[in-house]
């Protein structure tokens, strides 16, 4: 029960009692009891307005003094109805004023009602119509010329119970009457009082009469009945008539229950006559209450509320499903009321934190949407872009992607000229237009459901009253979320001219793009008629980009393009004044069709622009947002999924007919990723929040998945389309066929010191998961159990990544010592140290042995006699101190073959001792050597020094031997090197620098560099073709996952392994896709006995439980701390 | 890439086109690190006329490890044991990688003509050698004769 209002009088007596409710519903109560005379009070309010005399003049005056001295003036009609009200009472001024203050506009607008009762008096159509009423009681509402009819819907059968001794006994069939006294309608609850079961409404029985009497009370039905009826019953959708069913003979005392059988007629006025509203979001749903109680802004929000849950518990109560498919899961939906502030503001919260992701089942769910191979198959798939504009082939399910692109576009003339060019049936646009069962325009608004008129099985049979048409109507149609109920279908209006692409990537959603671009690149209609409209860009494409993806995009361009008028800019927000007229009135010779920018761009004209999106101040006309666009096309639109960040504001606020969002993951984590998307599109009514949130999202979260789902795949099913790469075309054969994939993972060793240092941090890791398992606290010290996870991760993929340590961190300070001895070895200023700690013999002259070496050896010339190459690439060479020369490699393999054995390692050579240590190596910067062997002179003598073997870890060194055998084998095959870390890139870069020469170029690509400096790393990386040699990519795994064509290079080498293993598949799908001719070969590394191991178990759990995390809270957290035990159990 | 080393491919394509004299080296078809040898015996010496078929093999550790090399024909020899197994230092801890296939076969030749016993591999022989050598060159004779001889084979 909702808690009483504080007053600063003294309260009235609740309002469940019969005095109250006597009092406060006199305009309201429309049949009178037997005992009481509220009736009378009616009349004599009717009368009282315009006859003072009956009341004591004196006493009124008095009354009305104090009144008006303490609220100021009131009308006079008020005043005496509130003395009548509380005349009699002792302490008449205080109720008064209560009652005054509390039904302020009730006031006012009890005269109306008084005055519309005085015609209505018995007009409450809940009333059986008798035939011998007049026909102002049988008139529902205010069209009284429309005729009245009147449907059987169903029967319930309800038990009621008697509220008075019933002299004579009750017989089977005998009529009751259903009525329904509601006191509070016209009262402007608050809010907080309003609850969902509107007490006041109360049904009551009544024995039918023959004669026009009242009829006398005779019980009361249950309330979850009441709470059905009563509703219904106020406002005419229903009528009900009662009849008893099983009397057993006797008479009735209080208490005791009888059977009813309640018929439920339909009523005419149910229906809504005009359909043209229900296409616009329902204004019930989207007004948002303020925080006080204020009055509504519609008075009846809160009754259509009711009236939606009367009609969904109803039709459940009744058995009445809709025809066809569109089966919901739950029985009711119940509709969350907006109007209570406490729940929306609970919801607003556990949408921040409940993460209710989707597992990889329910992604595929939404994504194989049925109808989506039957609509294909409609469509032309002979199509082809005019040849004037395109000039690439495209492949049969480009094609197809084609024409559904078109058809989506409304452009069926265009598919018809385009698709007759090649094929010998012609398709006529009529005929594509009928074909696509998506495409017909009578298709049912997704929320309304069907619902065939049950058999009339009433006991009573309202024949002369029904003036109903039966045949035309079989069907009618019920909306559960709004309580509208129609006769005539709702059409869903599809006026969106675009959709979602959504092809896995690899697919090439960028060339079919484009090939719809070069279709229609503008408004044909626009274009030959008066342009008048200075801010329609009616030829421009706009395509919005990451913006590692722009070099590629205008490469599709210009290799598809055969226009030499047409052209494709890019964007940066330079030309912002002269954007709209560069695009509104181009030059004759060259028409910039497709406009490429990049999310920073627009964001950063929003944040300059979106003041003045109003005003018409000049500012109003530059940039992006100063016209309006043919097309906007969101190129890895899965980038806006978060709806309030600005980014994806900003795109919204860009106007244009035509939408397309091109993603190959639009649901990332959630299904409200997808609500971003139909935003952006205009996907009516889908892109308004609240609608979303009521219909998809809280169903979702509340388990209702499958119904969630359901209305996802409904929305999506006519704007969709996704094709992946194993599906089979419809003769058999795969979609496209792509050189095989090798994945190989490769164990790797750590070496002595590596491991200590592993060791050491694990072991503190492990201390401390332990500890907090055991407090059972594992979440406050979750951050730094994931530092030391972080940690252990660097170390396996090269020691030197924890110099970037804070000296703040715990961890480190404890291993001080480690970290120095790591940094010793690394200081080139202690070599002196090295070679004492590591030889004993005597101290070896740096100068001399550069001498010796230099002077006596052909540095051009070396062969290494382990490997038998010849000559050893400078950059590789190593030089023991007896000044014998191998490649880096073979040394060191050399070296820790024979630790292994447990032998001192000898120079090959000569058998003197050698150590790891104590290599040397040329140092080329200073020396004028170039890789063109015929030159045969040094400008100066180049310098060895010590050679730092720790430079390389062991994954390292294990990269460098394959790509040394690459090297070897000659097979020009282009390498990329994918790795989390972006400081491990760098370390890679450098030492693949120090030890490979011309013929390996290094190449990294991160995201610090600039727009232009990306680019040019990625044309120099696909177009620098070499007769030997090949070129090496270094990537970060996060961006080189955007869309990056990478199909030049068909060997991956994956440093580290990721927690998702579909960011790993990505990466590796930049060079497994279309454009790659050769197998593709992938290494991943994998330290043995580490941490990684451990992170593929997780990869391996991941595939199989799915992605996703369970809703509450409580599961989240066990799976969290299940996966960290994974990571630190033996 | 578990394909051949490279050194491996160069080491047999050399020993094919540039044989050192006396000595054949083949590898096998179905195995490429598999190689069939054959060693003449050094002129000056009690195996001289007679030709030892051998078998060599290269582990995958090579050229970080030793070949595996051992004498097919029966021979007479404190360094060489009934069943073929050939004691030589290069071949155990002498080992370098510098060494190749070239260099081992060509110890082997060499220790043909200059037989150890003071380090044996077969007991019985190296005794005999040490203390009658004519009689044991006489009978490394008669074993070429009979086992190694070019007809014989």
């Amino acid at each position: 029960m909702p808690k009483e209002k504080r007053r600063f009088f003294t309260p009235s007596p609740s309002k469940d009692s019969v005095a109250d409710s006597k009092a406060t519903c006199e305009a309201e109560t429309l049949f009178v009891e037997d005992s009481e005379s509220p009736n009378q009070s009616q009349e004599e309010e009717v009368e009282s307005t315009n006859d003072k005399s009956s009341t004591n003049p004196d006493n009124f005056a008095s009354f009305k003094d104090v009144f008006v001295s303490i609220l100021g003036s009131i009308p006079e009609k008020v005043v005496q109805r509130l003395y009548k009200k509380y005349n009699s009472s002792s302490k008449c001024v205080e109720l008064a004023i209560n009652d005054f203050l509390e039904n302020q506009e009730r006031s006012t607008k009890d005269e109306k009602t008084i005055q519309q009762k005085d015609v209505k008096l018995f007009s409450r159509p809940a009333i059986t119509p008798r035939a011998s009423e007049s026909s102002s009681v049988s008139v529902p509402s205010e069209n009284a010329d429309s005729g009245f009819w009147i449907k059987y819907l169903g029967s319930l059968h309800a038990q009621a119970w008697a509220t008075r001794p019933i002299a004579r006994p009750l017989s089977p069939r005998e009529r009751i009457d259903i009525r329904c006294l509601t006191s509070s309608k016209i009262r402007p609850s608050s809010s907080r009082e309003k609850s969902k079961s509107s007490p006041s409404s109360v049904v009551r029985l009544f024995t039918a009469s023959a004669n026009d009497e009242k009829g006398r009370e005779v019980g009361r039905l249950p309330e979850d009945i009441s709470r059905i009826l009563s509703p219904l019953i106020e406002d005419n959708t229903i009528v009900v008539k009662a009849f008893v069913t099983f009397s057993d003979g006797r008479r009735l005392s209080i208490g005791d229950s009888f059977h009813l059988r309640i018929d439920i007629y339909l009523s005419e006025a149910a229906f809504v006559k005009d359909l043209g509203h229900i296409e616009q979001a329902d204004s019930f749903i989207t007004k948002r209450r303020k925080f006080n109680h204020e009055e509504p802004q519609h008075i009846g929000e809160d009754s259509l509320r009711s009236r939606q849950q009367a009609i969904s518990r109803l039709f459940k109560r009744l058995r009445l499903s809709p025809e066809g498919s569109m089966l919901f899961e739950t029985s009711v939906i119940d509709v969350p009321d907006e109007n209570r502030i406490e729940n929306t503001d609970i919801s607003e919260v556990t949408n921040h934190f409940s993460e209710d992701k989707l597992d990889v089942d329910q992604l595929q769910q939404i994504y194989h949407i049925n109808h989506l191979f039957q609509v294909l198959e409609q469509l032309p798939t002979n199509i082809a872009p005019p040849e004037e504009n395109c000039k690439i082939q495209l492949r049969p399910y480009q094609k197809t992607g084609l024409s559904w692109m078109l058809s989506r576009e409304m452009e069926f003339k265009e598919m018809e000229t385009l698709s007759n060019i090649n094929c010998e049936e012609s398709v006529s646009s009529s005929q594509i237009k009928s074909n696509i069962p998506g495409l017909k325009e009578n298709a049912l608004h997704p929320l309304w459901s069907k619902f065939r008129w049950p058999e009339d099985k009433s006991l009573e049979r309202p024949n002369e009253t029904c003036r109903f048409n039966d045949t035309n109507h079989e069907f009618f149609y019920a909306n559960i979320f709004n309580g509208e109920l129609s006769l005539k279908p709702p059409l869903a209006k599809t006026s969106l001219k675009g959709g979602i692409l959504a092809d896995e990537m690899g697919l090439g959603k960028t060339i079919s793009t484009l090939s719809l671009v070069h279709s229609v690149p503008c408004d044909v209609d626009y274009a030959n008629s008066q342009h008048n409209d200075t801010s329609y860009a009616y030829g421009t494409t706009l395509v919005i980009l990451p913006m590692s993806l722009l070099s590629q995009w205008e490469n599709e361009f210009s290799n598809t393009n055969n226009n030499p008028h047409h052209e494709c800019l890019v964007y940066y927000g330079e030309h912002a004044q002269n954007l709209r007229t560069l695009l509104t009135r181009p030059k004759a010779n060259k028409v910039p069709v497709v406009l490429l920018t990049t999310y920073g761009t627009v964001l950063n004209e929003f944040m300059k622009y979106s003041k003045n999106f109003n005003s018409y101040s000049s500012t109003s006309k530059q940039g992006l947002y100063s016209v309006r666009f043919f097309r906007i096309i969101l190129d890895e639109g899965h980038i806006i999924r978060n709806r309030l960040a600005k980014t994806s504001k900003a795109v919204y606020a860009l106007s244009s007919d035509r939408k397309w969002v091109l993603t190959g993951t639009p649901i990332i984590n959630r299904l409200d990723d997808l609500f971003s998307i139909f935003k952006f599109l205009e996907l009516e009514p889908w892109n308004n929040f609240t609608y979303w949130k009521n219909f998809v999202s809280i169903p979702f979260e509340q388990r209702h998945i499958s119904q969630a789902l359901h209305i996802v795949k409904t929305i999506l099913e006519p704007i969709f389309l996704r094709r992946t790469k194993d599906m089979k075309q419809p003769d058999g054969k795969k979609l496209i066929t792509l050189p095989e994939k090798q994945i190989i993972t490769e164990e790797i060793a750590f070496s002595e010191h590596e491991r200590d240092l592993y060791s050491n941090f694990k072991n503190k890791a492990s201390q401390l998961f332990n500890e907090s398992v055991n407090k059972g606290d594992v979440f406050k010290s979750y951050i730094q159990i994931f530092t030391y996870i972080l940690r252990l991760r660097q170390i396996c993929c090269h020691t030197d990544l924890l110099r970037g340590v804070n000296e703040d961190d715990l961890e480190v300070n404890t291993f001080a010592e480690d970290i120095s001895v790591s940094e010793d070895i690394a200081d080139d200023g202690i070599e002196g140290k090295l070679l004492k700690r590591h030889l004993d013999s005597d101290g070896l002259n740096l100068n001399e042995i550069s001498c010796k070496i230099v002077d006596a050896l052909d540095l051009k010339n070396l062969e290494c006699s382990i490997c038998t190459s010849y000559p050893i690439p400078l950059k590789q060479v190593l030089f023991t101190p007896c000044q014998h020369a191998f490649c880096f490699t073979c040394i060191l393999d050399h070296v820790d073959f024979q630790t292994k054995l447990n032998q001192s390692p000898l120079c090959p050579n000569c058998r003197k001792p050698i150590s790891k240590y104590c290599l040397l190596k040329p140092d080329l910067a200073h020396s004028q050597y170039s890789s063109n062997l015929k030159l045969s002179t040094w400008s100066s003598k180049p310098r060895i020094h010590w050679y730092n073997p720790s430079n390389l870890s062991s994954k390292l060194y294990v990269l460098c031997k394959h790509l040394k055998r690459l090297e070897e084998l000659e097979c020009n095959e282009n390498v990329v090197v994918f790795s989390s870390f972006s400081s491990f890139l760098d370390i890679i870069f450098k030492q693949l620098n120090d030890h490979f020469g011309d013929d390996v170029e290094v190449l990294k690509f991160d995201g610090r560099l600039k727009a232009n400096e990306r680019s040019a790393v990625l044309d120099r990386f696909n177009t620098s073709k070499k007769n030997r040699g090949f070129s090496v990519l270094l990537l970060s795994l996060k961006a080189g996952g955007i869309g990056l064509n990478l199909t030049t290079a068909s060997v991956a080498f994956l440093m580290d392994p990721w927690w998702s293993p579909s960011v790993e598949d990505q990466a590796i799908d930049r060079l497994h896709r279309i454009g790659q001719d050769k197998s593709v070969k992938v290494v991943r590394f994998i330290v043995s006995d580490s941490i990684e191991k451990k992170i593929l178990k997780i990869q391996l759990r991941k595939k199989q439980i799915g992605e996703a995390v369970g809703v509450e809270e409580e599961e989240r957290k066990k799976r969290k701390i299940e996966e960290l035990q994974l990571l630190f159990e033996e | 890439m578990a394909a051949l080393p490279k050194r491996i491919i160069k080491e047999t394509e050399r020993l094919v086109s540039d044989p050192v004299p006396g000595i054949t080296a083949t590898p096998s078809e179905d195995n490429l690190r598999y190689f069939h040898v054959t060693i003449e015996g050094p002129s000056a010496s009690p195996y001289a006329g007679g030709l030892f078929k051998l078998e060599l093999y290269l582990p995958d550790d090579y050229p970080m490890c030793a070949p595996k090399v051992r004498f097919l024909t029966k021979i007479y020899h404190p360094n060489i044991d009934k069943l073929g197994r050939i004691c030589l230092d290069v071949l155990k801890d002498n080992w370098s990688p510098a060494l190749q296939i070239r260099t081992i076969l060509l110890s082997i030749q060499a220790l043909l003509a200059a037989p150890n016993p003071d380090d044996p591999l077969a007991n019985d022989v190296a005794e005999d050698w040490k203390k009658d050598e004519q009689a044991a060159i006489k009978m490394a004779q008669e074993w070429t004769a009979k086992y190694a001889s070019t007809s014989s084979q």
